[in-house]
């Protein structure tokens, strides 16, 4: 089969890569810009024919790290606020969870989002990740509990 | 809130969530750099003769070495291995002979950080820096270098591009580029392709690769201290009774510095998707159910020891067995293989003892 052109490629990908995205870092605005800098890194490293095995797999991969550096980077330069989102006062079950998303690591959120959501096996997911099938196994128990003893969690039981 | 229960509310939080994601900005690709405006058109014309005139001077100071060089075959990116054949989905030949390793290395300042072998293609170990504190991504063990001995035919050296022939200890070899991604997810390297050092002994491939960019000076040492040996089969603390005809261990892997362990996967001979793995039997370096006490649903007895039923989500039924300071975990991995199989599984197994010494080679571990 021919490789892709981005062009193609990005026309097929971008929403659901862009879902991708949201659910890993939970900010639209962020979400667009990790992808539009993903397809800018495969644009860079391929120019326009995606000559490459699996560009989805690789795409995600690109993207999951980005977050993850941004993050890192995010973490030592967010300022610190008093102002207090309007949550509804009695959170859905989907708001719960996903409020408390946020209080996990990043690796550990693009476990569950991968495992949870894309219905990948653990081998792909560690693949994406560029870590040992063993690692997402531990990272997915330790968001489960970290998940189960966060207060939007326990709030529901 | 038990894991499944957990599991489905997450399941609903990412498809609610996704769908809040309507729109996705359009991709336009950068457009090309505007050429920049040439003022001084002389310059190309005197450039190309320069280079010309550099170009006859370096053939004629090297003609009379290149004449006097003895006749050894130099090494071609093009030339094919001895039986090329890289199909993935190939069942590995033999693959009861051995489940180890090779390679032997010893180089002055590394460690060996993990082995890994896929039965009849090839097996692999990197080398971690002493002291280097720079955490990998998810291992906190940071990669320096790999090396992978392929068996006689398992490797096309076609893949291996822009090479420029070098030498080893007088041995030819080549140093180019190559795909990186022949690791099943087991050693993580990076994707696309890596500076690669490659060359043949007694009809194996040798593959040294450096995961921070061009090294060739670093490579070559690690090269020149590699020695292939008969293979070092991998020590298993258990021996399965029974087994699926269908299943057979397709790779095998050890982490020597970190609490992952050691690995065997067990397929229906094919590889190709990462995912076809059928059975997996790790041991970690540490006690206790390695998902955590959440995770049990009962316990039950294999060869008279206590053990641990786990209910994971996302996985088949699994079992952690505590042996001494270290656990067994085995388990299904998709539906490759019946949990009615897994149940014999779980009745053949013979444990060995707590300490390793006692462990078995892993050539024995099949029924």
């Amino acid at each position: 089969m021919p490789a892709p052109s981005l062009a193609q490629f990005a026309a097929e990908h971008s929403l659901d890569l862009t879902r991708f995205a949201y659910l890993l870092c939970g900010d639209h605005q962020r979400a667009e810009d990790l992808v539009q800098d993903t397809f800018l890194a495969l644009h860079r490293r391929f120019g326009d024919t995606l000559a490459v095995d699996r560009p989805l797999a690789y795409a995600r991969k690109v993207i999951a790290n980005a977050n993850i550096s941004m993050a890192r980077r995010r973490s030592s330069t967010e300022l610190v606020t008093d102002a207090v989102p309007d949550t509804p006062a009695v959170p859905t079950p989907t708001g719960a969870a996903w409020q408390a998303l946020d209080g996990l690591g990043e690796r550990q959120r693009a476990v569950l989002v991968m495992r949870y959501w894309l219905d990948l096996p653990d081998d792909e997911i560690a693949a994406v990740l560029g870590c040992r099938r063993g690692t997402v196994r531990s990272l997915a128990a330790r968001a489960f509990a970290e998940l189960r003893d966060s207060d939007a969690i326990k709030e529901l039981s | 809130m038990i894991d499944t229960e957990l599991a489905e509310l997450l399941r609903e939080t990412f498809a609610e969530r996704a769908g809040t994601v309507r729109t996705a900005r359009a991709w336009a690709p950068p457009a090309p750099p505007t050429p920049r405006r040439r003022s001084h058109r002389w310059i190309t014309p005197l450039a190309a003769a320069l280079l010309i005139l550099a170009v006859t001077a370096v053939v004629l100071v090297l003609r009379p070495s290149a004449e006097r060089a003895p006749a050894t075959p130099s090494p071609s990116v093009s030339s094919p291995a001895p039986s090329p054949t890289t199909e993935r989905s190939v069942v590995p030949p033999a693959v009861t002979e051995s489940l180890g390793w090779r390679i032997e290395l010893s180089v002055p300042g590394y460690e060996v950080h993990e082995r890994a072998a896929v039965p009849g293609r090839f097996d692999t170990i990197t080398l971690h820096q002493i002291g280097d504190t720079t955490a990998a991504c998810c291992g906190g063990v940071h990669n320096r270098y790999a090396v992978t001995v392929y068996v006689p035919g398992a490797f096309d050296s076609s893949v291996i591009k822009d090479g420029q022939p070098v030498r080893i200890n007088a041995v030819p070899a080549v140093y180019g580029s190559a795909p990186a991604a022949d690791f099943d997810g087991l050693i993580p390297l990076a994707q696309g392709s890596l500076p690669t050092l490659a060359y043949e002994d007694q009809g194996r491939w040798v593959l040294v690769r450096s995961m921070e960019g061009p090294d060739l000076q670093g490579m070559i040492s690690v090269a020149s201290a590699v020695k292939i040996v008969a293979p070092r089969n991998l020590r298993v603390p258990l021996r399965l009774g029974y087994l699926p005809d269908t299943l057979r261990p397709v790779r095998v892997y050890h982490d020597l510095l970190q609490r992952y362990g050691l690995t065997v996967d067990l397929a229906d001979g094919t590889l190709g998707s990462a995912s076809t793995t059928a059975l997996a039997i790790q041991v970690w370096n540490e006690t206790g159910p390695v998902n955590g006490p959440d995770s049990v649903a009962g316990t039950i007895s294999v060869d008279g020891r206590k053990a641990y039923l786990l209910k994971v989500d996302g996985y088949g039924l699994s079992v952690d067995i505590p042996l001494g300071d270290r656990t067994i975990d085995t388990g299904l991995n998709g539906p490759h293989a019946s949990e009615q199989d897994f149940q014999k599984i779980l009745t053949g197994i013979h444990l060995a003892g707590d300490d390793p010494s006692t462990w078995f080679d892993a050539t024995t571990m099949l029924p």
